[in-house]
């Protein structure tokens, strides 16, 4: 009792315990004297009464004023008589104190585990910062904190986020100096700056602090890798010092906030780089749309000039053509055979020229023309082309099956393409060879085919040549137009395989071009637009062309069109 | 030895009136609204007090135990098991309600509360048997109900009977439940009962 209360024995023996310590009267702790008096036993814990004698702490590391006391206050028996009360009192503070600490501890680690689980998912860092600063200070039992920013190479400091200030207290450090103030100086020391006893300190750069009531102030800088994003200080006003612990604390939770700050920067910069990027990719979209607009209408105009230009040079090849054939049957008498010849190549040249702007007249017609697709009899379809085209009617040329598919097709341009076809197919065969056509159809789901409709058993052989379709295949393919258009719609392919001379693989990509020609050089006639005919006329049915071919061994063309 | 349902209700309404008692010193001390629910009474033979525990409490329990004296004599203890003790120490002192076993400090919180309850209902026995009771100073353990039993010893008299009492707690939305067991010799349990009847008859008459 003398050596804790500071009183001597003498202050102390015969004086009422009530009188020396008053506090014990006021916290109604006399009852439980009285109740020893009559034989009532009691247990008085720290956890609930603190202490029983206000004796100073006897830990004074510890936050304690007091010394933490466990009682018991029995009744002093003697001769089986109460006579007085026994009180035994247990010094806690130490027990007290671990405890607390171990609690603490607990709680920072709860809190820095709360925030590694809630950093990186958080949906909105903003409220995650917010709510942890909250709950720091909370922990930490302080009653200011401010969060400053730094944009990357910036020199000032924004604040971003405070607690425990008023409008007007916020609005006179919205922005500071890297380096002004305690605020600023562990940004640009990039350090933890510490200020115990921040009243009595005379730095300078504590005014503002002071003028706020803080007490004690600890700073930490918020880096990611070398990059100073911003710091967080944390300032009381109550105490007037932060242990180590909580500094230490402090440093973890900096690092969290330097992370998620980061997070957002790094957020907010995808997020203008994806407007950027799609405002971009819109300008570019539109770019596109007019000049394809553009496009069109420069192709359209040249189509037009060619179809003009075709069928105004018809009229002038005709008449050179007549006259040609006039003055040979009026003045043959009386030309030399050099001028005969002439005359013979002038009509040649003629001739040609009026093939070719026959063709490129047909060509042009096929862009201009207005496609109306309809069911098309294909055998009905190729037998009139045999009927009007007497190379192809010599017995055996062609061989048709009886049951060709029906295509979807607009009839004159189909019949165009095909026509071209047959008329190449008996046109490229080597000398002394009775060119062979076999037409087939089959149809094509969109993974490929499905079924072989026609029998190519039928084929006519004279020559007793394979057809190429049957042969050990060494040949390549080409198509043109997409069958990606129709993926999931079944089409009909069209086969006219020929026993001609074939094509080299160096002109497949070209053949279907205009003016282009499968020889160099050429022993054929031609103009080398049949087959840009046929690849222009296959597209505007919406279907596709393409051909196999092995030199020497004949060629396969095919054509795509829906199933009606 | 059985009781009879009035002298049931008796006990009833005289412990009730205790644990009103230590319910208002709890209440006080801790800040928090603490209520005593009314307590269910019933005597049992000693041999059977372990049984009927075991079918509430589990494992080890947190036991009170203060010896009384004087003209009656007995054994009182407040008994709960470890996560009801630990439950209630934290909804007291505002601590963590989900610690597993019992620090020193909530060993001290179980004992004082048990301390109160228990000075309250022999208060009231003393009360009114008209005797002055003496008090040991109360002790916890933490250790089996049958450890628990075999500590019990009450003089010379010999042991037959324990009044077994169901006492729930009720505090910030939460209820603890627990067992206030007060084991009387046969004498006392005797000279109890029959002032017992004179106390019910003059509550009647009044």
């Amino acid at each position: 009792m003398t050596q804790h209360s500071g009183l001597s024995l003498e202050q102390v023996l015969g004086r009422s315990v009530l009188e020396l310590f008053q506090e014990v009267g006021s916290a109604r702790l006399e009852e439980r004297f009285r109740g020893a008096l009559l034989g009532e036993a009691s247990v008085l814990s720290s956890a609930l009464h603190r202490y029983l004698f206000p004796f100073a702490s006897t830990v004074p590391t510890s936050t304690f004023k007091h010394m933490r006391q466990t009682a018991w206050i029995g009744p002093l028996v003697m001769n089986g008589k109460i006579c007085g009360t026994i009180t035994t009192i247990q010094d806690v503070t130490e027990r007290e104190f671990q405890s607390a600490q171990a609690r603490q501890q607990q709680h920072r680690e709860q809190l820095l585990s709360w925030a590694a689980e809630h950093l990186l998912r958080a949906s909105e860092p903003e409220s995650f910062l917010h709510e942890l600063f909250r709950k720091t200070g909370e922990h930490l039992e302080v009653e200011l904190f401010f969060n400053f920013l730094v944009e990357p190479g910036a020199e000032q400091m924004r604040l971003h986020s405070s607690g425990g200030l008023t409008a007007a207290q916020e609005k006179e450090i919205a922005f500071l100096d890297v380096g002004q103030a305690l605020y600023g100086r562990s940004a640009q020391e990039r350090k933890p700056v510490v200020v115990q006893n921040l009243q009595e300190c005379n730095d300078p750069g504590a005014n503002l602090l002071k003028q706020l009531g803080a007490r004690c102030y600890v700073a930490q800088p918020l880096i990611v890798g070398d990059q100073l994003v911003g710091t967080l200080s944390f300032a009381s006003i109550r105490r007037n010092q932060f242990s180590q612990q909580e500094i230490d604390f402090l440093a973890k939770i900096a690092q969290y906030v330097a992370v998620a700050v980061d997070r957002t920067r790094k957020e907010k910069a995808l997020m203008n780089a994806r407007l950027q990027l799609e405002e971009h990719a819109s300008n570019l979209e539109k770019k596109v749309e007019e000049r394809t607009a553009k496009l069109t209408e420069t192709v359209s105009d040249l189509e037009g000039f060619c179809y003009t230009i075709s069928h105004d040079l018809r009229a002038p090849i005709r008449h050179i053509g007549s006259y040609v054939q006039a003055l040979r049957e009026e003045a043959s008498a009386d030309l030399a055979a050099s001028a005969m010849d002439f005359l013979n190549r002038i009509e040649g040249s003629a001739r040609r020229m009026d093939i070719l702007t026959r063709d490129l007249l047909r060509y042009s017609k096929i862009s201009r023309e207005q496609i109306r697709m309809e069911p098309v009899d294909l055998r009905s379809l190729v037998q009139d082309i045999i009927d009007h085209t007497p190379a192809l009617r010599a017995p055996g040329t062609v061989s048709l099956p009886k049951d060709l598919q029906t295509v979807l097709a607009h009839r004159t341009l189909l019949q165009q393409c095909l026509s071209n076809l047959l008329e190449n197919a008996i046109k490229f065969v080597p000398a002394g060879v009775q060119p062979r056509i076999v037409i087939r159809t089959e149809i094509r789901s969109a993974a490929g085919l499905v079924s072989a409709e026609s029998d190519t058993s039928l084929i006519f052989n004279r020559s007793g040549h394979m057809p190429p379709a049957l042969a050990e295949d060494h040949s390549w393919h080409h198509q043109n137009g997409d069958p990606a258009k129709r993926p999931h719609l079944p089409s009909v392919r069209i086969w006219i395989e020929d026993n001609g001379i074939g094509i080299k693989p160096e002109f497949a990509m070209k053949i279907f071009g205009i003016f282009e020609r499968a020889c160099d050089p050429c022993t054929f006639e031609g103009t080398g637009i049949g087959l840009a005919i046929v690849a222009k006329g296959m597209q505007r049915m919406g279907g596709s062309s393409g051909v196999e071919s092995e030199l020497g061994k004949g060629s396969r063309f095919w054509l795509d069109l829906p199933l009606p | 030895m059985e009781l009879s349902p009035s002298q049931t209700d008796a006990l009833t309404e005289l412990i009730n009136i205790g644990y009103a008692r230590a319910a208002g010193a709890l209440s006080e001390l801790t800040g928090h609204r603490i209520e005593l629910e009314v307590p269910k009474v019933a005597m049992h033979p000693i041999k059977s007090v372990s049984r009927i525990l075991s079918e509430v409490v589990r494992g080890e329990v947190a036991s009170v135990n203060q010896v009384f004296s004087g003209p009656i004599a007995g054994n009182a203890l407040l008994m709960l098991d470890q996560d009801a003790a630990a439950l209630l120490n934290g909804l007291i002192t505002n601590g963590p309600t989900g610690t597993i076993g019992l620090d020193a400090g909530a060993r001290e919180v179980v004992t004082e509360v048990g301390n109160i309850v228990l000075n309250a209902c022999l208060g009231v026995f003393g009360n009114l048997l008209e005797v002055q009771v003496s008090f040991s100073v109360p002790r916890l353990h933490v250790e089996s109900v049958d450890r628990v039993l075999s500590s019990i010893t009450v003089g010379k008299e010999e042991l037959k009977y324990a009044l077994m009492i169901h006492t729930r707690f009720h505090l910030r939305a939460s209820n603890v439940s627990g067992y206030l067991i007060i084991i009387l010799g046969v004498t006392s349990l005797e000279r109890l009962l029959e002032e017992l009847l004179k106390w019910e008859k003059r509550q009647l008459e009044n």
